[in-house]
């Protein structure tokens, strides 16, 4: 039994992980988010202060393979900000591959409360460059993106009539599944003081938690957990009844978690009886 | 055309996970399909966005509109770009150098100074600060100013504190009270004339600045000392005092020992808005910060030492050095515990869409 455990075939626990997720998933079992982190509330509490028709600035800096940790993020955030009626922009200067999954979102959401492209959201899309794109915007965003994903010169989009740069954004939201923070953070907030915060994936936050501590950024969503945190926070305050994919997400997490926990238990437990019978043996 | 979609994403997913079983071709069909996929698509938005929006469609306009400079502008870097395909005539890939050198230059030049100044100094600061902007102070009083209490009060705390505003200015808390927005409807001017945006520049002396300031009703302490931040876009009001805001009543409750410092930050738009950070002293803190701070600075210290190569890891090296590996093994375990949430966040992310796609396939 003890060899059979500690020779176990890895397939094995991929079909225990299997069922582990598809079940709660089929069932749609959620899990109760019982405490909200610093950092999600943080960042919750900015917009919660910010007035109707400022300016909301979304970067999404990640691709359709992290979209399960990011989406749930950036439709809690459009819910918020819409909610709010607060004027949102997005746009993608690192990522090519993540247009269609922000546009499409900001359009769903847009529609559920009723907002119309150009008054109250716009989608910039996808712009080769790099860094030197986003120090170009803190002059003027125009240079950088002269028209919009549909081709429309920003001169004609009502609600950026009165965006030049970075100094009529209230605040520049980067969900990012790559290395773009430290770029936002050294250019945009350390020569433009912008106001940032951070959604990012689980294997990029503890790295991040120090530029929060320092005042870089004014709040961070940590992967799925901030998502079902973040919904959680809109839910409660009426700003959305929409069930979002976090909460049901960290409800799978939490399943899995245990087994998990429990497979190791059970594999550190198995190793260390055999090298005591090996020890005794000798 | 979209049950088309959802079969393939669901065929590709199933391909995918196939490998988990085993490596098989239908797995290897997936892999070479996504590069093929990614490799094709990128090819295309660069072209479309990159040469014919950012290149092609300026070219055209400059040289529509007749215009010389901006048609160099355009040509110059372009032409410049292209020397990296020098490399692959053996007589001219020397030329490659002069991109690399602009390229490795420009680069170095936005990035080290940025670095230093927000990886090193800010984290450096905010592992030894004796200040903070986290306190409990912010509690009582964004709770004070939540009940309807007149933002007047507030105003005259800073005013007795010597921070002295015009007689329009509105305070404001944000985030919960950490910080204070003032906004105030000033123009400010220099001998009468209004400053604006392009005049901010370095032409434009601090002490003028100053007087724009205390002409405009804000009374600066002799120690205030005002830094353009950048040019011509916003200043910085660095103030030496001390303030130590008092109780007074029942609403605005503070803890009369502690003592603050404020930055004020300004931007010069027609509509003033003026940002004070309150900064806690270290050791008024509650104990529980205190131990997090301290926590931190032992962390940071520990695990320098470890990499710290020059003096033998012996005696209270040696000791210091093994705490280290203890913060490292307990940061290494946060980054392993969230990349395997990361990872499953994946998986769950792949089983919620079958799951969703599975019964649209059947009209569900």
């Amino acid at each position: 039994m003890l060899q059979k455990l500690l020779s176990l075939d890895r397939r094995w626990i991929f079909l225990i992980i299997a069922i582990v997720v598809l079940i709660p998933a089929i069932l749609k079992i959620s899990a109760p988010v019982s405490t909200i982190s610093n950092a999600t509330q943080q960042l919750y509490d900015t917009i919660e202060k910010f007035d109707p028709g400022q300016v909301i600035m979304i970067s999404l800096d990640y691709g359709p393979s992290s979209m399960a940790e990011l989406q749930p993020q950036l439709t809690a955030l459009l819910h918020h900000c819409f909610a709010k009626d607060l004027k949102v922009i997005g746009f993608n200067w690192l990522i090519f591959d993540s247009v269609l999954l922000g546009q499409k979102e900001f359009e769903r959401v847009a529609k559920l409360h009723q907002k119309t492209y150009g008054d109250d959201h716009c989608y910039l899309g996808y712009k080769p460059g790099g860094v030197p794109n986003l120090l170009d915007m803190g002059k003027n965003i125009a240079s950088v993106y002269p028209k919009d994903v549909h081709n429309t010169a920003l001169s004609e989009i009502t609600m950026m009539k009165s965006v030049k740069n970075y100094d009529d954004i209230a605040l520049v939201i980067d969900l990012a599944s790559v290395g773009a923070p430290p770029a936002w953070i050294n250019f945009v907030y350390g020569r433009f003081q912008q106001t940032l915060a951070l959604g990012v994936t689980g294997v990029m936050i503890s790295e991040l938690y120090p530029a929060l501590d320092a005042g870089q950024i004014v709040g961070i969503l940590p992967g799925l957990l901030g998502a079902a945190e973040y919904e959680s926070l809109i839910q409660e305050a009426g700003y959305s009844s929409e069930g979002g994919d976090g909460a049901t997400g960290m409800g799978i997490q939490s399943f899995l978690h245990l087994v998990l926990i429990l497979i190791i238990v059970l594999c550190n437990l198995a190793f260390f009886i055999d090298r005591q019978k090996r020890r005794i043996q000798t | 055309m979209a049950t088309l979609g959802i079969l393939i994403g669901i065929a590709l997913t199933l391909c995918v996970f196939s490998f988990l079983y085993r490596d098989n071709p239908f797995y290897t069909f997936a892999e070479h399909l996504f590069v093929g996929l990614a490799a094709g698509y990128g090819i295309v938005v660069q072209i479309k966005d990159g040469f014919i929006g950012t290149i092609w469609e300026s070219l055209k306009l400059s040289i529509h509109q007749g215009q010389t400079i901006e048609t160099i502008l355009t040509l110059v870097p372009v032409l410049v770009g292209l020397l990296f395909f020098t490399q692959f005539a053996p007589n001219t890939s020397w030329l490659i150098r002069i991109p690399f050198a602009i390229t490795i230059g420009y680069g170095a030049g936005i990035a080290i100074p940025a670095a230093v100044e927000q990886d090193i100094f800010k984290h450096v600061h905010s592992t030894l600060r004796l200040n903070d902007l986290h306190s409990n102070l912010k509690t009582d009083l964004a709770d004070s100013l939540g009940q309807g209490q007149p933002t007047f009060e507030l105003q005259n705390r800073f005013r007795q504190a010597g921070l002295v505003m015009t007689k329009t200015a509105k305070i404001k808390t944000i985030k919960d009270g950490a910080k204070w927005q003032i906004q105030d409807q000033i123009q400010l001017s220099i001998d009468g004339e209004p400053i604006i945006f392009q005049q901010l520049d370095n032409t434009v002396l601090p002490n003028l600045l100053s007087r724009g300031f205390i002409d405009a009703g804000y009374e600066l302490s002799s120690s205030a000392k005002i830094k353009v931040w950048k040019k011509g876009h916003r200043w910085q009001v660095v103030d030496g005092r001390i303030f130590d805001i008092n109780t007074r009543n029942g609403k605005l409750v503070l803890d009369e020992s502690w003592t603050y410092t404020a930055k004020r930050e300004a931007l010069p738009k027609d509509k003033q808005i003026e940002q004070i950070n309150i900064y806690t002293d270290f050791f008024h803190r509650d104990s529980w910060q205190k131990f997090n701070l301290s926590l931190i600075f032992v962390g940071v210290i520990c695990t320098l030492t470890y990499f710290f190569f020059s003096v033998e890891h012996e005696g209270i090296v040696g000791g210091i050095s093994k705490i280290g590996v203890v913060f490292i093994m307990v940061g290494f375990g946060a980054a392993f515990g969230n990349t395997v949430m990361g990872r499953v966040s994946l998986l769950i992310g792949r089983v919620q869409f079958l799951i969703k796609a599975l019964p649209s396939l059947f009209g569900g």
